[in-house]
């Protein structure tokens, strides 16, 4: 049965109606119109979905909304929207010229982005360990291992200060 | 024109009997083969609708309102950077650069035809310059046009886009020129355009294009001469992608993710394969679930709507679906004997090959020939984003939203088979083709689901999502194919003989079979890959045997070429160890008369540094090196992949890649799609393999069908070549010899000759 919650998504209080057992990814995507997160698998198996809860990767197809604790922040909150400044990580991927058809992205760039503000100067292993869980079909591992390491520098600035708690 | 035309048409009776895709497509368009046809223009798709909004409409791909540029790119953007490319084209033209146009896909329109592709699914080789080899190529042509099919594929859109988007640009700004001289009195050829702008050099005056856009559209010729080479500013050097932005922030729409008004979610199960019908349902479990707004039967499955995606697919897969035996090959046994048994003169579906005489220098041989058989297994492609289409059937009209990649072809065919009047189609951004794209499937469940909606929800727009296990195993597969190669080689240690004999399924039998038609004849795809290769042993032949296997085969990324250059690559590598010649001099040897594909090789040797098979890996570890080359799409490819054992398994460590695309117009996005046509190539031939029991698809999600992950990926280097005036495809050629490169590196590695993929059969990778 449905039921009102409230969430804290990119700096903003939401009001949400939905069946408590609904995975986060589809109360963003399909309650609240917030597409940018994509579903992939379902599973937890592809990181399309990926979302930060309180500045953490989190896959929000695995995440029911009965559990949802701590702040929401999606693609559409990290930066480019409404006037704000692309994030390092969205500068990044931009420079590199990292997408292809793209779905896969918002994860990637979400994943990046919680890996670069818990550890500034990644090594190779840790970038692997953080991007692993992500697919890309069109594989454009190379460029985003590029992107991550130019964005590395970015983020040491402080660029990426989380803007969730407005 | 008139007389070109005619000349085409001439040759019609002389292809007939050897193509039959055309034939079969006809039949499905309806479409009458008069010349009067292909000698009328299609109309302006544009005019109607962007000249009523106040736009300044210039010719199909070109208008202009107070805003500014658009463009319109009419092929599918599914990450191979199509819009940038076709984009450049026109901007090269009109002087601007790529960031003051907006650029979309456009209407689904008959004057947005493939040319390209139509020549490219000729039974010749992409080279041949005979003269029945070129009639047949001005037929195809003309047989596009008068079929109008739109279509992103076969690696063909630059080339098709290359003369007509080029002077589409010129054409526009000629007229912008000429309206500018109109209003200053002054003569054309005095004036310049640069930035936006028709300048008057001599008094710096100057005008903008969006204020003389109306005038000027008067004023365009139907085209116009392009740019010489050499006065390129944009094409030729690495662009930025226009789709870049909105792909790095989630603004980029995806077919799932269109919010039309009063959207409804829904998801379906269906029956164990496209095409096999419903013959009933249970869905019992889930009536009078309040979460449920509509059950609704559709012709191969039973759609659920609900209140969000997720909760259509939990109800759907609560639904049970009823179904005749299926008629294909069940299992693998099956696909095995079918297969085996398919070496049969009844079955022969290609012979684009036979030089000097094969059998005699075999029997001569007697037991010094060189024999091995390689298997390949179904493919599924599995698209990042699952399939999922978007319809509204309204007082007799269809509308669709969704990435599609025949966005004339398949809207036009689901609406005859739901009995729409009218068809609307719209073309968002793919989450992925690689050929899953064109075919009929999702969009005709939504627009099934659409028609079916009843009482308040009538009318209603509905997005169906495939859940990724019903995306898995509601596929039209890569088929399978056995091949069994024989050989004799020389002294030297060089084939004089090569026999390669390979059974498969048809590619396009199965397609058109969806499209509504039936078709039988040649089909080159069951050899793409090896009988046109420029190979030139002194007996070479060629034989594709269609075994038939009815599971629905489809195109996936690259085609036939993505099984034969496993076989006669990995062969060839054989041979080498057995003659002991080095691979890469066999090659040059064997490519004597192809200096292009000979330079693609050794370009990728240098790259390599190629001094033979010993590679050492990281941290000392034991490795080794392999080659493979193939000619694909009008292109030429090379790679050098080095393999070295880990704590976990082996590793492909470093992918060094040569490619000859005849011109390169981006070289950026080119090297984008080499890394990504490889890493698609190698994530199959890995760990990738759809299975078959009972009728049904075992694989289901990613951890049964997996993907190679970020952390397995090489590093990759890239050289591009430009040969000539050629456009040679990009988004598809290097999948074709990463599977043999990488088999020959397992086997300078481990010693272990991998003769089927998956190659996680034999050997274990990290």
């Amino acid at each position: 049965m449905s039921r009102t919650m409230v969430l804290s998504v990119n700096g903003e209080r939401r009001e949400v109606t939905a069946d408590p057992d609904t995975p986060l990814l589809w109360v963003l995507r399909d309650v609240m119109s917030l597409t940018g997160t994509k579903f992939g698998c379902g599973a937890g198996l592809c990181g399309a979905c990926t979302v930060h809860v309180d500045g953490e990767a989190v896959r929000s197809c695995q995440l029911p909304l009965a559990d949802v604790e701590g702040a929401i922040t999606t693609i559409e909150g990290l930066g480019g929207w409404d006037g704000a400044p692309l994030h390092a990580v969205q500068a990044a991927w931009i420079e590199e010229q990292v997408a292809q058809c793209g779905y896969c992205q918002s994860g990637q760039i979400m994943a990046a982005a919680a890996l670069l503000a818990e550890t500034p100067n990644p090594t190779d292993d840790d970038i692997a360990a953080a991007m692993d869980g992500i697919i890309c079909r069109c594989g454009s591992y190379p460029r985003i291992k590029a992107a991550i390491k130019r964005a590395a520098g970015g983020v040491q600035l402080g660029v990426t200060e989380d803007r969730r708690d407005g | 024109m008139a007389e070109r035309a005619r000349k085409k048409r001439s040759t019609l009776g002389l292809i007939a009997r050897r193509t039959f895709m055309f034939g079969g497509l006809a039949i499905a368009g309806g479409a009458a083969f008069g010349v009067w046809r292909y000698n009328t223009p299609y109309e302006n798709p544009l005019l109607d609708a962007a000249a009523a909004e106040g736009k300044a409409v210039f010719n199909p791909y070109v208008m202009i309102d107070e805003a500014g540029v658009t463009v319109i790119a009419p092929r599918a953007e599914m990450g191979q950077g199509i819009y940038t490319a076709l984009a450049a084209l026109v901007a090269e033209e009109m002087d601007l650069a790529l960031e003051d146009l907006t650029v979309i896909h456009g209407p689904a329109a008959s004057a947005y035809f493939n040319e390209a592709i139509f020549e490219d699914g000729l039974p010749f080789d992409a080279a041949d310059e005979t003269t029945a080899a070129w009639a047949a190529r001005g037929v195809a042509g003309f047989m596009a046009k008068s079929m109008a099919i739109q279509v992103t594929g076969g690696s063909t859109s630059v080339a098709d886009a290359f003369d007509k988007m080029r002077e589409a640009g010129a054409a526009a700004r000629a007229g912008l020129i000429a309206a500018a001289a109109q209003e200053w009195g002054a003569a054309p050829e005095s004036l310049r355009a640069a930035g936006g702008f028709v300048i008057d050099p001599a008094t710096d005056r100057r005008l903008a294009y969006t204020e003389i856009a109306a005038d000027a559209a008067r004023l365009t010729p139907s085209a116009a001469t392009p740019k010489a080479k050499g006065d390129w500013t944009l094409l030729g050097k690495p662009l930025a992608r226009v789709d870049m932005a909105e792909k790095s922030t989630g603004a980029g729409t995806f077919g799932v993710d269109v919010r039309p008004e009063g959207l409804l979610f829904a998801s379906a199960a269906f029956t164990p394969a496209i095409g096999v019908p419903m013959t009933g349902y249970d869905a019992s479990a889930i009536e009078g679930d309040p979460t449920v707004k509509a059950i609704i039967p559709l012709s191969e499955g039973v759609a659920v709507v609900a209140e969000t995606t997720w909760a259509a697919m939990r109800a759907a897969e609560q639904v049970s679906v009823r179904h005749d035996p299926v008629s294909y090959t069940k299992d693998e046994a099956e696909i095995d004997a079918a297969l085996a048994a398919a070496f049969t003169p009844d079955k022969i579906g290609s012979n684009f090959r036979d030089d000097g005489d094969v059998d005699a220098a075999l029997a001569e041989a007697g037991p010094r020939a060189v024999r091995a058989q390689y298997r390949t297994p179904h493919l599924a492609h599995a698209c990042m984003e699952p399939m999922n289409a978007t319809a509204r059937f309204q007082n007799g009209k269809l509308e669709i939203w969704a990435g599609m990649q025949a966005p004339k072809l398949v809207p036009d065919i689901v609406a005859g088979r739901i009995g729409a009047d009218e068809v609307e189609a719209h073309v968002t951004y793919l989450g992925g083709g690689f050929g899953r794209r064109g075919e009929v499937d999702y969009v005709q469940a939504a627009a099934e689901a659409a028609k079916g909606l009843s009482g308040a929800l009538a009318g209603r727009p509905v997005q169906l999502v495939y859940s990724r296990d019903v995306d898995t195993k509601r596929d039209a597969y890569r088929p399978p194919a056995l091949a069994r190669m024989a050989a004799v080689l020389d002294e030297e240690g060089l084939p004089q003989a090569l026999s390669v004999d390979i059974a498969t399924s048809s590619v396009i039998k199965s397609a058109i079979s969806r499209y509504g038609v039936a078709g039988g004849g040649p089909d080159r795809i069951l050899t793409d890959g090896a009988h046109d290769q420029p190979y030139a042993p002194a007996h070479f032949r060629v034989l594709g045997y269609d075994a038939g296997l009815g599971i629905p085969h489809g195109f996936w990324r690259s085609v036939g070429y993505s099984n034969s250059p496993f076989f006669l690559e990995s062969f060839l590598d054989e041979l080498s160890v057995d003659g002991g010649m080095d691979p890469v001099m066999m090659r040059l040897k064997l490519l004597e008369g192809d200096p292009s594909a000979q330079a693609t090789v050794q370009a990728a040797a240098d790259l390599a540094g190629w001094s033979g098979r010993t590679y050492r890996g990281a941290n000392g570890r034991k490795g080794g090196r392999g080659l493979a080359y193939c000619r694909s799409f009008r292109s030429h490819v090379a790679m050098v992949l080095d393999v070295a054992e880990g704590e976990f398994g082996l590793a492909v460590e470093k992918a060094w890649i040569a490619a000859d695309v005849g011109l390169a117009l981006d070289p950026g996005t080119i090297e984008a799609q080499l890394a990504s046509g490889l890493i698609y190539g190698i994530s199959a031939a890995i760990r990738q393999e759809i299975t078959f029991a009972d009728g049904a698809v075992e694989q289901a999600n990613f951890d049964t069908f997996e993907p190679l992950r970020y952390s397995a990926s090489p590093e990759i280097a890239v050289t591009i070549l430009e040969s000539g005036e050629v456009i040679g495809g990009v988004g598809e050629i290097a999948t074709p010899p990463a599977a043999p490169a990488l088999a020959n590196a397992v086997y300078a590695a481990t010693g272990t000759r991998i003769r089927r993929l998956p190659m996680s059969r034999e050997v274990d990778f990290a």
